[in-house]
């Protein structure tokens, strides 16, 4: 059960980032899952210049994140700035196009400069308990869940109580309304794309912790699955993505305990066609009504 | 209200704007005087939401000028040599090099730049948040400004206008009525302390009841101060409360008098007043 919520809190972190930038852009930043790769080697590399891998502490852990989130929020602005703003009036069949192009770009960079399976050292003490009899807690799962709390939590303030979060929600909306309101839309745009890349990168790093392997295709199977959970929540909707992505860690999880987890992916895309077919939006997604 | 000492807010010169092929403003020149309601009529695709949108900066002239208080907001046109290089690559060039190489002109002005130097817009069609609260859309029709104490006195202000607003100041813009949204589109351009308050069709589509309410606090605003170019296709009542007003049609300005004179002007009557008013 708890694992299934970690997962889902996985899910959740990276589907974010994929629903922030649909809103702002309804744009499907299909680079999003190999900014999360990117960001798995990049707490890697960064664990091992500092020297926290072989003395691993808590603020060093904490330090390796926060690197790892800068590193990714200054690379999703630069795809952004790149491949996107000068395509922006373009088609959107342009735009998804390039979005596949980049991610292929940069998933064959990574196998170049990462070669394949790398594994990741253990910089977390990782113990069992058993509060109660039948009920076991990973740490590695308790860590992932509070560190995902604690960056939905600040999210959620970003978004509802600041005038940067006021702006974002104006701008999916209405770009042109935004512009006119004085916001800078293409700055508004582009700190999307940091955050929405730097959850991405927490999500790689606790997702390295927990699996102590990473691979440069990581990005291919981790980003789809959230896109999924986006989806399935309504891609666009915030806290549709948090839902989707603990619908979707629950419903694997709980498949590879009770049926089989060679079943897992065949259940979890099925969930999607099924909800879709009843909720095209998505379970939380709007479908927009407008009054003249 | 004499003509002749009056200041110029806002003076178009001139301006041309291409939407692809379609030449969608043919050499308009048209001036707002400080303090006064100057209005703009014209039939539906007269081209009037494309000046709007062109002084506030979303669309981009391909030559002519829009000054207020005599500030050029518009940018110098591109040069020849630029116009062999493809767009989407001229975006990847920082705009700085592109100019030292002569790429581009001098850039206009952006459309946050225009609603900091005071000239902000009630859009089209209303176009508030409506994912939004009546208050947060309030919050970013002062997005350029930064004074906090100002910007609580003019939220009192305009809840002051439209106490309907203040009844909804928790409610999301889209549960609104029409006539509130299009209150609320007004109260948030007043909220960028506007030299020049733009407003794109105020009336439409709403009830003759609500429009006349509209249209008496769009005259008090006036003379609180606050210079307004109003863009109408109800030319009844836009020439009722206007000083100045000029004729839109299919691009080109045709007329341009005093209101009281096109009051009595049987072509507009016939145009745009129809026989019922």
């Amino acid at each position: 059960m708890l694992n299934g919520l970690s997962l889902g809190a996985i899910y959740a972190l990276i589907a974010l980032g994929y629903t922030m930038v649909y809103g702002t852009l309804q744009l499907i930043n299909f680079a999003h899952g190999e900014v999360y790769m990117i960001g798995a080697f990049a707490s890697l590399y960064l664990a091992r210049w500092t020297g926290v891998e072989e003395n691993p502490t808590l603020p060093g852990v904490a330090l390796v994140g926060l690197g790892a989130m800068i590193f990714c929020a200054a690379l999703g602005m630069t795809i952004e700035r790149v491949a996107y703003r000068p395509l922006r009036k373009s088609s959107r069949l342009n735009i998804l196009i390039t979005a596949i192009g980049v991610s292929l770009l940069l998933q064959n960079l990574g196998l170049m400069m990462f070669g394949a399976i790398q594994s990741f050292p253990t910089l977390l003490p990782e113990t069992q308990w058993e509060p109660l009899p039948g009920l076991h807690l990973r740490s590695t799962d308790v860590v992932t869940l509070s560190v995902t709390l604690v960056l939905m939590f600040g999210l959620h303030h970003l978004v509802e109580r600041t005038q940067f979060g006021r702006a974002m929600r104006a701008v999916s909306h209405s770009r042109d309304t935004a512009a006119m309101m004085g916001i800078p839309v293409d700055r508004v745009v582009s700190i999307t794309f940091a955050v929405g890349s730097a959850l991405a990168a927490a999500a790689a790093l606790l997702v390295a912790m927990d699996k102590h392997s990473i691979r440069p295709d990581m990005g291919a199977t981790g980003g789809l699955k959230a896109f999924v959970a986006a989806v399935l929540g309504g891609i666009g909707s915030i806290p549709g993505a948090v839902a989707g992505g603990f619908l979707l860690g629950l419903c694997e999880t709980l498949v590879s305990g009770y049926l089989a987890s060679t079943w897992r992916d065949a259940i979890a895309f099925g969930v999607l066609i099924f909800i879709l077919l009843f909720r095209p939006a998505g379970l939380l997604g709007r479908s927009t009504v407008e009054k003249v | 209200m004499s003509g002749t000492d009056q200041r110029i807010a806002l003076q178009i010169t001139d301006l041309n704007v291409f939407y692809g092929p379609i030449h969608a403003l043919k050499g308009v020149s048209l001036a707002v005087a400080e303090g006064q309601i100057t209005t703009l009529l014209g039939a539906n695709g007269a081209g009037k939401t494309t000046l709007l949108r062109t002084i506030s900066g979303l669309n981009s002239p391909s030559s002519g000028s829009i000054r207020l208080f005599g500030e050029d907001l518009t940018g110098d046109p591109p040069p020849a040599r630029g116009a062999s290089i493809p767009p989407s690559l001229l975006s990847l060039v920082p705009h700085r090099v592109a100019r030292v190489l002569g790429w581009v002109g001098r850039p206009g002005l952006a459309p946050d730049e225009i609603v900091a130097r005071g000239i902000s817009q009630s859009p089209e069609g209303r176009q508030v948040f409506p994912n939004l609260t009546v208050r947060e859309n309030l919050q970013l029709g002062a997005y350029v400004r930064s004074d906090t104490a100002g910007i609580a006195a003019d939220l009192s202000r305009v809840l002051g206008l439209w106490p309907r607003l203040r009844e909804r100041l928790d409610q999301l813009a889209g549960t609104l009525s029409g006539g509130e949204q299009q209150m609320l589109a007004i109260a948030r351009a007043m909220m960028a302390r506007p030299k020049v308050l733009l407003l794109d069709e105020p009336s439409l589509g709403l009830a003759p009841v609500i429009v006349a309410g509209i249209f008496e606090t769009i005259s008090e605003i006036n003379r609180e101060g606050t210079t307004v170019l109003l863009v109408e296709q109800n030319a009844h009542l836009a020439l009722r409360v206007a000083t100045m007003a000029y004729v839109l049609e299919t691009g080109e300005i045709q007329k341009c008098a005093p209101a009281a004179e096109l009051r009595d002007d049987p072509a507009i009557r016939d145009a745009y007043l129809g026989g019922g008013h």
